[in-house]
């Protein structure tokens, strides 16, 4: 029976040839529809039952980085466990994610309206989960019997696959043991970061409801905990690549310009040192939120994304470099970009937008053909323009992305015309470091 | 050398990007520490373009930055007054956002009328200050600003600024406009679900049950605040008798959010009043369980303690039915009642000294509660003010 499912369910999936974009998206396509049909048959205010900004934030960006978070950490523990190649473990457990669809299916059939579903990052709640499965007490809080059907058949799903795939046998053992434990600590992962957060940022009595109350740079609760999801993300995405893939991660890190990424930091960090500076004797009195240096942590990674993503569009299209490597360079670039939109939304809507223009601007527009040696004063342009363009996204941040109509101009030139200066002379550098560089633009 | 050789281009870049780092900032910000720093950081960058070394150059542009941002905190930065002005209106703007978020509403209102002054006078600020003035319950004042954001402004067009006018006018009993501003909203389909809801209230206000009744159905059609709404079903349908309808929602109210306390309270009360005291007990049971679970409303956690509390006395559990009560004035000690019924059970069972103790743990709570000072009075044997003795 195991081979009849490895041979008719695994491995058609496991040697499936679609590149990993689309698995990502077939997976992100079960959990937008979870949350619409979550919308639909159970009592959360979410996917069709509510069109709020918040409800669409929360449908595409924060519901999903939960279940991207637990997917990763699910995949990476299966890896360790079963020491499996994680491209494939990863092609079956985002194909097979849409056992996420079994809680809002099932739910009405155990009672009519549904249950209010809650993310199962409190052990109080695992635990609760577990009694109740032997009938050993009650769900309430955001329980529900399709969640507990989901739970278990992950749990088969996960041991039967480990099972089969674990090549030793204490190997075998140990990874179908250690089955509900990856489910458990993934799960806990996702949902427990969130849960720390509400506890450590909610302050005063009423909790984790309190979040919404806090203010602070970042005015929305559903974007902060989205950025408490995407931040670890990030790093973990970066781990699961290196197991992917090491001599693609290798060549991505060499790509990097150390000293750039730097100075795209410090533009999106000095912005905000403006920011405050500017306002901050009115600014008196007014408590700080300990979230915000999380957002602050969060600008800085931003201005290093994207500074990143830049640098990698500029290598995809290098006629130097050759074609594997700049596929490799394009789909860095697609991942950052996607990265990158994500932080600055989460950050908020102006810097979204900031960032946005920072791709159009300090990115398309200074990659070859335009940044060829003949137009280095246009190509040093775009480059001034997009470290401008994150100091600006810093200084908006400051004020909860008010600031930006009282961004000075004295700063602004300040900063703009000595960065193209700057530029200008790099853009000479490179010019003047021979013919071949001349031609690709490559900066040595 | 050929690597070394300077061009023209490379020698104006390196003039250029000298006399920029070195000038501008100090120039421009007006910060005089920076013209004690960037010239050095200038002629760096000029010999590292000249030396055509990139790196070099992108060190200098950092220790740049940096200087800026260092220098920036120690000195503020030149502005002209009317960039001064804007600054300060628009900081006092942000102080009122925080203080909003964080639910201080009085000092959000502050900020927002400095921000006025400073010469803010987006109609958003006083959309704001509306909106703080409906917080602190200055429905009246409220009105005003919505009713003239809606005449004045182009913000009359939008949502919110129309549901809130519709909302503040009924507050501040200007039902008339209020009503018409609801029908209005939901002609212009503006949150059809919210409008329903709210109308729904204000009929109830005006015992127009059956009216009361459509709205909210309505609602919940609509998926506004299900568990609320059906809540609110259950109650209309108790005012009028029919407790097997009104157990009916209160259940389906539950089965949509297992977390709205209020609901068990309702239901508890409910079933007891219907005489089965079982189920009220296993009802508030639950709610008790959830509250303790997420600790949010400390007011219905208590209601619900003492409601459990009365149902343990009502079957003579009297073991179960005082701790309950403790528990309740525990969790809430500004709900008087658990008090008054701590001391009753007492008193019943003629425990008088505890009794004592109870009602003035009460008046220290509240000085002028009149039930625990009346019943204390009689314990204590003082003649009622008012009686000749």
């Amino acid at each position: 029976m195991f081979k009849w499912i490895d041979r008719t369910f695994i491995k058609p999936v496991e040697n499936s040839k679609m590149p990993l974009g689309t698995f990502i998206l077939i997976a992100y396509g079960y959990m937008v529809v979870r949350d619409m049909l979550e919308g639909v048959l159970e009592t959360p205010g979410i996917g069709f039952a509510a069109t709020t900004i918040i409800t669409i934030e929360m449908l595409l960006m924060h519901f999903p980085l939960f279940y991207f978070m637990l997917f990763i950490v699910a995949i990476l523990l299966i890896h360790f466990s079963t020491g499996h190649d994680i491209r494939k473990i990863t092609r079956v457990l985002f194909i097979y994610s849409f056992i996420i669809l079994i809680a809002p299916l099932v739910d009405p059939l155990f009672r009519s309206g549904g249950y209010n579903l809650a993310y199962p990052g409190d052990p109080r709640m695992i635990l609760q989960g577990i009694k109740a499965s032997f009938g050993l007490g009650k769900l309430h809080y955001g329980g529900a019997p399709g969640m507990l059907i989901e739970g278990w058949l992950g749990v088969i799903l996960v041991a039967v696959y480990s099972g089969l795939r674990a090549r030793k046998r204490w190997r075998k053992v140990l990874s179908i043991l250690l089955a509900p434990v990856i489910l458990v600590v993934a799960v806990f992962i996702a949902g427990g970061l969130q849960q720390i957060v509400g506890a450590i940022f909610g302050g005063g009595s009423i909790g984790i409801a309190n979040i919404y109350a806090t203010g602070g740079l970042i005015g929305s609760a559903t974007r902060k905990y989205s950025l408490v999801l995407l931040l670890p993300l990030i790093p973990l995405i970066w781990l699961g690549l290196w197991r992917y893939s090491r001599e693609k991660v290798r060549l991505l890190l060499r790509s990097l310009k150390p000293f750039l990424l730097v100075l795209s930091a410090l533009a999106a960090g000095a912005g905000f040192l403006f920011g405050w500076l500017n306002l901050r004797d009115v600014l008196v009195g007014v408590p700080r939120n300990p979230f915000d240096y999380i957002a602050l942590f969060a600008l800085l990674v931003l201005g290093v994304l994207a500074g990143s993503a830049s640098l990698f569009f500029g290598n995809a299209y290098d006629p130097a470099v050759d074609a594997g490597a700049r596929r490799t360079f394009r789909r860095a670039a697609g991942g950052l970009f996607v990265l990158s939109i994500l932080l600055a939304w989460c950050l908020g809507y102006t810097a979204l937008f900031i960032v946005i223009a920072f791709f159009v601007c300090g990115l398309v527009l200074h990659i070859p053909p335009l940044r060829l040696s003949r137009f280095a004063v246009s190509s040093s342009f775009f480059y001034a323009l997009g470290m401008f363009i994150l100091v600006a996204a810093g200084y908006s941040m400051f004020g909860m992305e008010r600031t930006l109509s009282v961004f000075p101009w004295q700063l602004g030139l300040a900063v703009f015309l000595p960065l193209w200066a700057v530029f200008l002379g790099r853009e000479f550098i490179l010019r003047r470091a021979g013919p071949r560089f001349e031609e690709e633009g490559e900066e040595r | 050398m050929k690597g070394l050789r300077i061009s023209a281009g490379l020698i104006v870049a390196a003039v250029l990007s000298a006399a920029a780092l070195a000038v501008l900032p100090p120039l421009l910000l007006g910060i005089g520490t920076l013209w004690f720093i960037t010239p050095p950081l200038g002629l760096f960058a000029a010999a590292a373009i000249l030396l055509r070394k990139n790196a070099l150059l992108m060190v200098a542009t950092i220790l740049a930055v940096l200087a800026v941002s260092i220098a920036g905190v120690l000195h503020p930065m030149r502005l002209s007054p009317s960039q001064e002005r804007k600054l300060t209106a628009t900081g006092y703007f942000l102080k009122g956002q925080t203080f909003f978020l964080r639910g201080d509403y009085s000092q959000a209102l502050s900020s927002y009328t400095e921000s006025e002054k400073a010469g803010f006078r987006h109609p958003w600020v006083a959309f704001q200050r509306a909106y703080c003035y409906n917080f602190l319950g200055r429905s009246q004042n409220a009105y005003e600003i919505f009713a003239r954001l809606m005449r004045d402004t182009l913000l009359g067009s939008l949502e919110t600024v129309h549901i809130n006018y519709a909302l503040s006018a009924l507050k501040s009993g200007n039902y008339k406009q209020g009503e018409q501003a609801f029908w209005q909203a939901l002609n212009y389909n503006l949150q059809p679900g919210y409008c329903y809801y709210q109308l729904g209230i204000y009929y109830r206000l005006r015992n127009d049950q059956i009216k009361a009744e459509e709205m909210m159905r309505k609602a919940h059609r609509l998926c506004y605040e299900r568990s609320e709404t059906s809540s609110i079903l259950g109650s209309i349908a108790e005012s009028r008798m029919d407790y097997v309808r009104a157990e009916e929602f209160y259940r389906r109210s539950l089965r949509e959010s297992p977390e709205n306390l209020t609901v068990y309270v309702k239901l508890g009360s409910l079933l007891f009043r219907r005489g089965r005291l079982s189920d009220a007990k296993q009802v508030l049971l639950e709610g008790v369980r959830i509250s303790e679970w997420i600790p949010i409303n400390f007011r219905v956690y208590a209601m619900l303690l003492n409601n459990l509390g009365f149902v343990y006395a009502e079957e003579g559990q009297l073991a179960k039915a005082i701790p309950a009560f403790k528990q309740a004035i525990r969790v809430d000690p500004a709900f008087m009642d658990s008090y008054d019924n701590l001391a009753y059970i007492y008193i019943e069972n003629k425990r008088f000294s505890d009794a004592v103790i109870v009602l003035r743990r009460a008046l220290e709570v509240d000085p002028g509660y009149r039930p625990a000072r009346r019943v204390l009075d009689q314990l204590l044997g003082v003649p009622e003010a008012g009686q000749p003795q």
